[in-house]
């Protein structure tokens, strides 16, 4: 955690008239898991969308030491995306195969990672005959099989029912931890983001500003989600970011 | 496949889920195919009581045969024709003419339509040609196509491929088009550069909408090789029918089309297959594999 992976100085966007995102400054650490909360139309997706270098700021310096160092960015968001002619497997190493890496081997790999994710006994099963959590794992499995040094997710679970999301979430994100690498996550729910993040940025709408930072240990300690949730002093930090975006 | 599989993951499904599943499967399809039998049973059925309407009305002398024909007649000039070869050979050329007209046009209509996709400037360059041709009557063009073409069956072919391409083309291009855009960008940043796109995403979003096309032009294509005949052959359906026509023989003509119809069905039947083929993981999704 010494160098920084992104850092954003004193940015703005504007669309038009519209003021999207005004003057946002943070940091995401190399190796940490960053998330943004805040409510609809706070420019949440813009910062994402800035970080993966889609548009530029109107003012304000934006610093992708990933992209600059030509290393991986990986993306999950909240459709799967998934091809719907293609097995599970076949989907999983979309991510190499579009790298250009030849099929077979691109495959070879793929079936090699998807016990990782719970997939396996669903390798030649295609999208269609999939429910939305497995499908959700193809996906994640598909962005990590090309080991993305930065990860950006854009809301990546709130499409799916909540045992599935905590099951998602304690599985992929701790595959992810593991793996090291820096995490930057937009979501409305603050659950989530303090049981996942180490750092939570908290956004006021209209036009986005930074209201509040947190640095949170819960997802440190490597508990499961559930168990993170009843640990002491969660609720106190849910119910804080709640009151921010509130006023 | 819902949440209680996701919710106790070792996913291999047991032997008796299995069986179950398989049980339930061959129970659709049953169903599906006792429906079927009993349509193809009324159109049996629909089928002889018009025919036997009509050979009534005929014997009864309240239709003349002269003018409108009558199964009997019909019947007995399907039995000559095929005993002669005359009709047979007649249906092959046509066959062959429509079918490699069929395939040209598609070739051609499918890989310009989604090649497209590439040069939104060629695209936008060649939107009033299509918008022109998909206009322009195909038989309006049948005397020049022969004049350029030839009277053989080069020029058969050329107008049966010619009735295809601009809907091939037009089906095929509308697909690539409708390439999800999320799925594109996904790519993109995955490192793909656009010939890969191309290959591993767009080409094959375009075929659900390529094997419409394949479906809409079997038609087109028969017809362009018919009316590619009307104006200059020495054989074929569509000649048949024009000596039988300008002879008064109404009973050839209608025989003659009865074979233009089951040919057209062979060749929806056979693309119906191939569609299947291509398109596996679609009926997969419809019988609830």
């Amino acid at each position: 955690m010494t160098s920084a992976a992104v850092a954003l100085d004193d940015v703005t966007v504007r669309f038009g008239d519209y003021t999207a995102v005004e003057n946002v400054s943070f940091e995401v650490p190399e190796g940490a898991f960053l998330s943004i909360v805040g409510p609809s139309g706070c420019g949440k997706s813009t910062l994402l969308n800035l970080i993966s270098g889609l548009g530029g700021p109107a003012s304000g310096t934006v610093h992708n030491a990933i992209l600059a160092g030509d290393r991986r960015i990986g993306y999950m968001f909240q459709r799967d995306l998934l091809l719907d002619w293609r097995t599970v497997t076949q989907n999983v190493a979309l991510g190499l195969e579009a790298q250009g890496t030849p099929r077979r081997a691109a495959r070879a790999k793929s079936a090699e990672l998807l016990p990782t994710y719970g997939l396996e006994g669903f390798e030649s099963f295609y999208p269609c005959q999939l429910s939305g959590g497995m499908r959700q794992r193809a996906a994640f499995a598909r962005t990590m099989s090309t080991e993305p040094a930065l990860l950006l997710l854009d809301e990546p679970f709130s499409a799916l029912d909540y045992q599935t999301k905590l099951k998602l979430e304690a599985e992929l994100l701790l595959v992810f931890r593991r793996s090291g690498g820096t995490a930057v996550m937009v979501t409305h729910d603050i659950d989530e983001a303090v049981a996942v993040s180490d750092v939570v940025l908290v956004m006021s709408g209209r036009p986005g500003r930074i209201a509040a930072v947190h640095e949170v240990p819960f997802a440190a300690t490597g508990l499961p989600p559930v168990e993170v949730r009843e640990a002491e002093g969660f609720g106190h930090y849910v119910r804080t970011i709640w009151q921010e975006i509130e006023s | 496949m819902t949440t209680d599989q996701e919710l106790s993951r070792p996913p291999a499904p047991g032997p008796q889920a299995l069986g179950r599943r398989r049980a339930r499967k061959q129970d659709a399809a049953g169903r599906r195919h006792r429906s079927i039998a009993v349509a193809i049973v009324l159109d049996v059925v629909l089928l002889v009581i018009g025919l036997a309407a009509w050979q009534f009305a005929v014997d009864a002398g309240s239709v003349s045969s002269l003018l409108y024909g009558s199964p009997e007649l019909i019947w007995q000039t399907v039995v000559r024709g095929i005993g002669s070869g005359g009709m047979i050979s007649d249906a092959i050329t046509t066959a062959l003419e429509a079918l490699v007209g069929f395939v040209i046009g598609n070739v051609i209509g499918a890989t310009v339509g989604v090649g497209l996709w590439y040069s939104r400037l060629v695209e936008q360059m060649l939107r009033p040609v299509i918008a022109f041709l998909g206009a322009t009557p195909i038989a309006a063009l049948a005397p020049i196509i022969i004049v350029w073409a030839g009277t053989g069956v080069s020029s058969k072919v050329t107008m049966s491929a010619a009735s295809v391409v601009v809907t091939a083309l037009v089906l095929a291009f509308d697909g690539a088009r409708g390439t999800d855009p999320l799925q594109i960008r996904m790519l993109r940043s995955m490192g793909a550069p656009t010939w890969r796109i191309f290959r591993l995403l767009v080409l094959p979003s375009s075929v659900t909408s390529i094997c419409g096309g394949l479906r809409l032009t079997a038609g087109l294509a028969l017809i362009g090789a018919i009316i590619g005949e009307f104006i200059s052959s020495d054989s074929g359906l569509g000649h048949a029918i024009l000596i039988a026509g300008s002879l008064y023989d109404v009973p050839t003509v209608l025989a003659n089309l009865i074979v233009v119809g089951l040919l057209s069905l062979a060749l929806l039947g056979a693309v119906g297959r191939l569609e299947r083929l291509i398109l596996r993981w679609r009926f997969l999704a419809l019988s609830g594999g």
